[in-house]
């Protein structure tokens, strides 16, 4: 049996009072895209935050590569993280920096690539995301999708084994959308990596996922192919795609 | 029962509040701790320092200058009418130099600090936070401590003694020119008597206090900062201002006693 890269046990979160995740049960495979989807506001994000340790769950664990991340050595957990990247919803571009220091700090701060090394990977980044020439701009100065293209590049420029997408596409035209959606897909088959997105594009996201969990009130109510998710005669789940097909 | 209760009621809301000031003591600590622990670890942030140097000291050059130059007029001017009235104004040399470089140097060039690039930074990490900046960071596995606050300690461990000294410098010459070019002290006396009195004890003690008001500067303002998203009630950039305003008013305050105190040990 083939053992789950990210797996959640019985994973539970609440803030405030109020139950987000309600004993999670999920596996997330080595090199596949496993996409999630639901409704606004059902935790999809704080499901994310939890893969990369910005989120701690109340009860339950999760594991990599079958160990908890506190079984690992302290090494091994640092190495671990190293392997993530997270694109964030609102792309968390650091505003007091240019666009190319922004996607250069993960590997000037976190790699031994020297200068020549660090530019050469962001402007092959910038080229494939159509961003060349705002280097020196700040986030400030570029439109909502720019800034979201420029998340992507640096979420990209270190090339991690697993990268968490939160929502890559949303604010982008259709043109680009498709584009992004695309590179996505010819990275994961290039590099290899373990892609886990949280989305809305329904059904345009399943081209590009092996997996799909849906998430609804708190509880991963599917788990599958994409196919099997359009067979699923279940009426929560066959009015969730298809209400979203139809809109 | 109920009377009890009514009775410890307000006892146990008094050690609710004492432990609350406790942890928060306690979580400052392990904060400033874990950014001196960084100031030491490679690769070393030498454009990261250059920059906050440039912020916190040089940009502050004109504030400290001409808050130096008002306070040591004066201090000229209230010194010469005090000592007038003893017949011992040629004491005004000694007067402005010890006031300024035991007590008001430090503690005025701390709060013109807290002022201009204190509350800077206070607001720029609390717009990081808010904004999801120091998550971003976290998930590149950069240690945001590292990045974000101990460079500022390193900064400001050189800024504040050598804008402490130019506060100084630039008071004794407001005493100066109030003195001696406004009220007719000889100079020639004027500055005897400020060679005279000031001992290097007298120098280094304004010293130590600026570097203890430098290390509680920095932790207060980049603590309230980086924690500005546990505020209750206040989210956002609303709780960026009043972030903004705790870490002004706490580390005022705090450079005030910590002064009382070290003048205390240190006379």
């Amino acid at each position: 049996m083939n053992i789950p890269l990210i797996q959640f046990c019985n994973v539970s979160k609440a803030f405030d009072g109020t139950q987000v995740l309600n004993n999670i049960n999920l596996s997330v495979f080595k090199g596949e895209i496993t996409t999630i989807i639901g409704k606004s506001g059902e935790g999809k994000s704080v499901l994310l935050k939890h893969i990369i340790g910005l989120l701690t769950p109340d009860s339950g664990s999760i594991l990599f590569n079958g160990k908890s991340l506190s079984e690992h050595a302290k090494t091994e957990q640092h190495n671990l993280k190293k392997k993530f990247s997270y694109m964030f919803q609102d792309s968390a571009l650091f505003d007091s920096m240019t666009v190319y220091d922004n996607i250069a700090l993960p590997l000037r701060e976190a790699s031994k690539l020297n200068k020549i090394e660090i530019q050469q990977r962001v402007e092959k980044r910038m080229t494939q995301l159509d961003i060349l020439g705002t280097e020196q701009q700040y986030p400030g100065q570029l439109s909502g999708g720019m800034r979201k293209r420029v998340a992507l590049a640096r979420a990209l420029v270190t090339e991690p084994e697993i990268i968490l997408f939160d929502e890559p596409t949303t604010g982008l035209d259709p043109i680009r959308k498709k584009a992004v959606h695309k590179m996505i897909a010819d990275y994961q088959r290039k590099l290899g990596f373990t892609g886990i997105i949280v989305s809305h594009e329904i059904p345009e996201i399943f081209t590009i996922s092996q997996r799909i969990a849906v998430l609804n009130e708190g509880d991963i109510i599917f788990q599958g192919t994409p196919e099997q998710l359009n067979n699923d005669e279940s009426p929560v789940i066959s009015e969730f795609v298809h209400g979203h097909e139809s809109s | 029962m109920s009377r009890a209760i009514f009775l410890t009621s307000p006892l146990a809301q008094l050690g609710r509040a004492v432990m609350t000031l406790l942890q928060r003591f306690g979580k400052a600590a392990l904060f400033l701790l874990h950014g001196i622990t960084h100031m030491f670890s490679r690769p070393w942030q030498w454009r990261r320092v250059l920059e906050q140097l440039y912020f916190i000291g040089a940009k502050s050059i004109v504030v400290i200058c001409v808050t130096g130059l008002f306070t040591g007029m004066v201090l000229g001017l209230q010194g010469y009418y005090t000592l007038s009235q003893f017949g011992s104004t040629g004491l005004l040399g000694s007067a402005v130099a010890l006031t300024l470089i035991r007590e008001l140097g430090p503690v005025l060039t701390a709060i013109m600090i807290i002022g201009r690039a204190g509350s800077a930074m206070t607001a720029e990490i609390g717009i990081m936070r808010i904004s999801e900046q120091i998550d971003a960071l976290k998930t590149m596995t950069i240690d945001p401590i590292r990045f974000l606050v101990s460079p500022r300690i390193i900064a400001a461990l050189i800024s504040f003694p050598l804008l402490t000294a130019i506060f100084d410098t630039v008071g004794i010459f407001g005493g100066y020119l109030t003195g001696s070019q406004l009220l007719g002290i000889n100079p020639a006396i004027y500055f005897y008597r400020v060679e005279n009195s000031v001992l290097m004890a007298d120098v280094i003690e304004g010293f130590i206090k600026s570097l203890f008001f430098s290390i509680t500067v920095i932790t207060v303002c980049c603590y309230h900062g980086y924690y500005t998203h546990t505020r209750r009630n206040n989210f956002g950039a609303k709780g960026v201002g009043f972030s903004t305003t705790t870490a002004v008013v706490q580390a005022s305050i705090l450079v005030l006693v910590i002064d009382y105190i070290l003048t205390s040990v240190l006379l």
